[in-house]
């Protein structure tokens, strides 16, 4: 089942790994997308 | 080299890690791991944990962590930017083992440690990390949130364009999974044109094929071939299974059997040379589905099994849905009802 955090969304810090109940190294999305490679720097290509 | 000088190395290091300059960045961290022992403890602290960045974009996430070992040794003299640093940066390579709930633990650990005096891209690029990882764990509304947050870090500033084109294409598939299709392929296009602008290739195959997601989620197989053929050409080795299972699901959907056979062909045996199990068993459900129908309800009974003996359950859930309609069509209430309450794990 989808899991949707609703009532948590409020200023400031939100400690969300000690309340979500599925936390399951194993258990969890493996969806088919893709965020990119290990590089989270900006691109000299776009100065 | 100079002692005075080693601030300015230090500086001038990171910034080639930040602008993505990579020989630049060999260079200057040749020049300095020669004089490590010269180094006082201050100094050290700021070379690990600047050495750990390093190693990410080369792609050495395992020496990033031993970097991030020796750099907590210094813990106790670490500055309050220090310690974000040290928690984003373990936090980042957990998302890359495909670690999210560790991910998330470490990177609120780097939460506490942010200030507003912070510059823009690396506050922006925290709530992208954090976006990213919410999205995998399946909570769409703070991925949301973290994408917001990281776009309005991102849009002042122009050479963050590449950052920004990231954080959309979480925006979209965040869209994707509410059901949003429209609002999901703006996103997804933006992040497209971006990536072409800015010749980024790497990003560019995986914007195609989040297209192709998209597209296979609404139906298009066709649609979605056009996408996922320019990603499978992009020649990302990360996500090249992952392009090479729906290219083969959207042939089988167009009638091409002969080219759904080949990508199918392929991925399997990749997946056999990487001893990757969960794709192996994907691929093979796969090809039960559409080509070896006499033998798809036990091949798809042992994939989700195994799903659920590694505790996959966003597969058992994907497989099991799919399983229960099956029987449901064919009126087997007792086997569909079993699947059914799987789906819900």
């Amino acid at each position: 089942m989808k899991k949707v955090v609703f009532s948590v969304i409020v200023i400031g810090t939100i400690i969300i790994s000690g309340v979500i109940g599925f936390s399951n190294q194993d258990g969890l999305a493996d969806k088919k997308g893709d965020f990119g490679s290990a590089i989270l720097s900006f691109n000299i290509l776009d100065k | 080299m100079e002692h005075l000088g080693i601030a300015d190395h230090l500086h001038n290091w990171t910034l080639s890690i930040q602008l993505d300059k990579k020989e630049a960045a060999h260079s200057i961290y040749e020049k300095l791991n020669k004089h490590i022992v010269e180094y006082d403890t201050e100094t050290l602290a700021a070379y690990f944990l600047i050495e750990s960045r390093y190693h990410t974009i080369v792609g050495n996430l395992q020496e990033s962590r031993q970097s991030l070992a020796k750099a907590r040794e210094y813990e106790e003299i670490f500055t309050e930017l220090q310690h974000y640093k040290l928690f984003f940066a373990e936090g980042f390579i957990y998302y890359y083992e495909k670690q999210y709930q560790d991910a998330i633990a470490t990177l609120e650990k780097a939460e506490k440690y942010m200030s507003p005096s912070m510059e823009p891209a690396e506050i922006g690029e925290f709530h992208l990390i954090k976006a990213m990882v919410y999205y995998f764990l399946d909570i769409t509304s703070l991925s949301a949130v973290h994408a917001a947050k990281a776009v309005e870090n991102f849009k002042t500033l122009e050479p963050l364009s590449f950052l920004l084109a990231r954080t959309e294409l979480v925006l979209g598939m965040n869209h994707l999974d509410m059901s949003d299709y429209e609002t999901a392929e703006k996103h997804l296009l933006t992040a497209l044109s971006t990536c072409k602008k800015i010749k980024n290739h790497s990003l560019l195959a995986s914007a195609n094929l989040n297209l192709g997601v998209l597209y296979v989620t609404r139906g298009l197989p066709a649609t979605a071939i056009r996408y996922l053929e320019d990603a499978l050409a992009g020649k990302q080795k990360r996500i090249e299974l992952n392009v090479l299972f729906l290219l083969a699901d959207s042939y089988w959907k167009t009638n091409q059997a002969g080219k759904a056979m080949q990508a199918y062909s392929e991925g399997f045996q990749k997946s056999l040379d990487r001893d990757n199990t969960k794709t192996k068993w994907e691929f093979a459900m796969l090809h039960k589905k559409y080509e070896d129908r006499d033998n798809f309800e036990i091949v798809w009974k042992e994939g989700i099994e195994y799903f659920r003996r590694v505790n996959d359950k966003y597969n058992v859930r994907t497989y099991s849905k799919e399983l229960a309609q099956y029987y449901t069509d064919k009126k087997q209430y007792e086997h569909a009802t079993t699947y059914y309450l799987l789906a819900l794990i």
